[in-house]
């Protein structure tokens, strides 16, 4: 029997004691690279191990013997497209660890076919070719330097198309266009990269509080003698909605150079190319970057929990509009609460067919113009440098011409 | 987009002469029409919108508080309920929060 001492009857009862809290066991870990092998990875009919990924059929290819294979599906082979609503804590894959500062960029592999000691920087790529044997070297055991991703979706849509997406899109904007862009323009140059992600999913709970109007009648009032407003009645409600819910799939680039979407930076025209068909991602192999450029993430689950709060919260406000349609005037919320019961992150490299310029200013200031290409869904968005001295006349052209337009019509309308 | 939104604030209840005002600033439309169409500067992904989710056991509050009459605004003030806090984009927030401010007092000539 448990030994309790019943506490005096006149003297205030102690608060209940509460539960120790819960051991932290930090994070559940996904083991995304448990049959990965660094080095030589080779044609498992051949032995070859000159491949790469065919855009055409999205498998990799053996350049010798033409076998293709794929690696598993990543939402399959990780349990990832399931169980959202019993994610509880933080569940992370193994390649979404933190970045250890003083692990390497730059490694030395061996290569087992010949013995020469190879150089792979994964800060943009994470093969290399043995300059003896002319072997390929890939990387595939994830090390703390966010080189190695949990998983990858690969290319489909091949760079001719690309190339005639981005022509088309910079045609369309030629006539104010920097002169110097329009002589340089090349989109020949477009290059693939596969760019840096977490994607997160969020099991959470939310619970939004505050006040609605519901528009009920609206008139026309005389103010002065000769204006007339609009005016409006509407009924006052207090809303609440509470709600369990499941965000899928929130990717947010893990990348801190492209975290930084000010004006300064065209950043934000890649991210505006998305969404990425996520559920065809597959589990990491460094032979579908073959080929390609890649950008080694660079950020941690800490340092984009916030934003990943901030847009599951907005997620959850608008996962609620369609029981709002009764207020036509509007909802303001004053209490919006997310408690987030579960996450669970995982890197990946997302393909982006990008063409890049460089501008330098006179000032010396410099911005990187991006066309970029969704490299699944083939959706574009760019940046045009802007040939400011022919805007600011056409410009001035259209005010003068606006204000012999605006004299007459005010003329007019005065007169009416 | 500006030019949208400068003709947003011409209400057809207004004075037909203030839709002349919006030819005085034809010039600084075209301006940030062409900036707007080439630098993309407010363009982002629509995370709140496009992101898969699933809600379950919604617990619903509306309850009636009074009515009002005579209000200016064509929304109710300090509507919120499609904010967006969490943009990468502080362009395209500034340009959002600046189309809200304007659709409120569109009905104003």
């Amino acid at each position: 029997m448990d030994d309790v001492t019943e506490p005096a009857s006149d003297e205030q009862a102690p608060a209940p004691p509460t539960a120790p809290p819960e051991p932290d066991h930090g994070p559940r870990v996904i083991d995304t690279d448990a049959d990965a092998v660094d080095g030589l990875t080779k044609c498992p009919r051949c032995g070859a191990t000159q491949i790469a990924l065919n855009i055409g059929s999205g498998m990799l290819r053996c350049h010798y013997c033409r076998d293709e294979w794929s690696t598993p599906s990543a939402n399959e082979a990780f349990g990832l497209d399931a169980g959202v609503g019993e994610l509880r804590g933080v569940t992370m894959g193994s390649g979404s660890s933190d970045i250890v500062p003083s692990a390497e960029i730059v490694l030395t592999f061996k290569c087992s076919a010949c013995g020469a000691e190879i150089v792979i920087d994964t800060a943009s790529s994470t093969q290399a070719r043995c300059h003896w044997c002319r072997n390929t070297l890939s990387m595939n055991q994830q090390v703390p330097n966010g080189a190695v991703p949990d998983m990858v979706l690969p290319f489909s849509l091949p760079k001719e198309e690309a190339v005639r997406k981005i022509a088309t899109f910079v045609r369309k904007r030629r006539f104010f266009a920097h002169p110097r862009f329009r002589k340089e323009f090349n989109p020949d140059n477009v290059l693939g990269a596969y760019l840096p992600y977490m994607v997160v999913d969020v099991n959470a709970h939310a619970a939004f509080r505050g006040q609605g109007e519901h528009q009920t009648r609206s008139y026309t009032v005389s103010v002065g003698e000769d204006r007339s407003e609009t005016r409006y009645d509407a009924d006052l409600y207090d809303v609440g909605r509470a709600f369990d819910v499941e965000v899928h799939d929130l990717a947010v680039v893990s990348s801190q150079q492209r975290l930084d979407q000010g004006l300064s930076t065209t950043n934000n025209v890649i991210n505006a190319i998305r969404p990425f068909d996520l559920e065809n991602a597959v589990t990491y192999d460094s032979n579908y970057l073959a080929g390609f450029t890649s950008e080694r993430r660079d950020t941690n689950i800490g340092d984009l929990a916030p934003i990943v709060d901030a847009q599951s919260k907005d997620v959850a406000r608008h996962a609620v509009h369609d029981t709002l349609r009764f207020y036509d005037r509007g909802v303001r919320w004053h209490s919006e609460q997310l408690d987030v019961r579960g996450q669970r992150w995982v890197s990946a490299y997302l393909p982006v067919w990008l063409y890049s310029y460089h501008q330098t200013g006179r000032d010396g200031r410099s911005v990187t113009h991006y066309v970029a290409v969704n490299g699944r869904t083939g959706a574009v968005m760019g940046s045009v440098p802007i040939n400011y001295p022919r805007l600011l006349l056409t410009s001035a052209v259209v005010e003068a011409a606006g204000i012999v337009v605006g004299t007459v019509v005010l003329v007019l309308g005065g007169g009416s | 987009m500006i030019a949208a939104a400068v003709l947003a604030s011409t209400g057809s209840d207004g004075d037909p002469g203030a839709f002349g005002l919006v030819f005085f600033l034809s010039g600084f439309v075209f301006f940030f029409v062409i900036f707007a169409r080439y630098r993309n500067a407010d363009k982002r992904y629509r995370h709140e919108k496009q992101t898969r989710t699933v809600t379950k056991n919604i617990e619903v509050r509306d309850d009636f508080v009074r009515s009002r009459k005579g209000l200016s605004n064509r929304t109710m003030d300090g509507a919120n309920h499609d904010s967006v806090s969490g943009s990468l984009n502080p362009t395209a927030r500034s340009v959002h929060g600046l189309m809200r401010e304007i659709n409120r007092y569109r009905h104003l000539g």
